[in-house]
């Protein structure tokens, strides 16, 4: 008995363990938002397979974000400015962080 | 009824700009302005260039094309050596990839030479600048860093990394330990 329920277990957390890797890829950052009040907006993801396949490492390592997670202060404020995300996300090397493109970087 | 039928020299002391009789002056002409501008023709409406957005690229469709590992994940080396991806080297459209570096350094843990490693700069160089890793990861100095493999699965030296972009340490033993069977 014990051991038919230990073996369901098992199914079950393999299972939960396929189904949550089905959508995300490695490396993909889901961002903490430090900031209260804005808690109805889906924190970003960043897919880290999407750049890669575009750009090799060291163009955004170490000079736009450093390599340690949480260090980098990232806000939509610095984006439109021109920092972090928007040194590429300007509607010029890739889309702008617009009101239309939200759904594309924050999503569940 | 009175006031109409009084003497004129009263009417124009009682009011003003009534001239005695036999000094009207001409009445000025009155000129008015315009009650509406006069009618101009409208501009024509300026040629409004429509900006399609950009078609996207389907890049789950580009990953889903790229070579797998045996866990599943992406093989990345063998996407970008057998040319699958071309990552680009810049931002600037002119910029130029850095010399990679061919060296490999062996590692040899005390009192375990089975697990011996050899850490290829190559495929790392291919991808990475030399500041990504040194000296604020790994420094200059061979032997120098207390690598261990307990340290690379809680994040630190290689699992900067590998784990989180590259390949996990835990199920890629025989990618680094060559020694080991595959």
């Amino acid at each position: 008995m014990t051991r038919k329920a230990l073996r369901l277990a098992l199914i079950v957390m393999v299972t939960l363990v396929l189904i949550r890797n089905v959508d995300a890829e490695p490396g993909d950052i889901k961002f903490t938002r430090k900031e209260a009040g804005t808690e109805d907006i889906a924190p970003a993801i960043f897919p880290h397979w999407v750049h890669r396949l575009q750009f090799k490492c060291h163009v955004c390592h170490d000079a736009i974000f450093v390599m340690k997670a949480g260090v980098n202060p990232i806000t939509m404020d610095a984006i439109e400015k021109g920092t972090y995300c928007g040194v590429c996300h300007n509607g010029k090397t890739a889309f702008q962080a617009t009101f239309e493109a939200c759904t594309r970087c924050h999503r569940e | 009824m009175s006031a109409c039928t009084a003497p004129p020299q009263l009417v124009s002391i009682l009011f003003e700009k009534v001239p005695p009789p036999g000094q009207e002056v001409p009445p000025e002409p009155v000129v008015r302005q315009p009650r509406r501008p006069p009618y101009q023709a409208p501009k024509p409406p300026p040629i409004v260039e429509m900006q399609e957005e950009a078609p996207r690229t389907d890049w789950a469709a580009l990953l889903a094309q790229l070579p797998k590992e045996t866990g599943g994940g992406t093989d990345w080396v063998r996407a970008l050596n057998e040319k699958f991806i071309e990552p680009k080297p810049g931002l600037d459209p002119k910029a130029e990839d850095e010399p990679m570096l061919d060296l490999d350094v062996e590692l040899i843990p005390k009192g375990a030479p089975d697990f011996k490693v050899a850490y290829p700069h190559k495929i790392h160089t291919q991808i990475l600048a030399c500041t990504n890793c040194h000296p604020a990861i790994f420094q200059m100095e061979k032997g120098a860093d207390p690598i261990t493999m307990e340290k690379i699965f809680a994040g630190e030296y290689c699992g900067r990394c590998h784990g989180k972009v590259a390949f996990d340490a835990v199920t890629g033993c025989p990618r680094c330990h060559l020694a080991m069977p595959k």
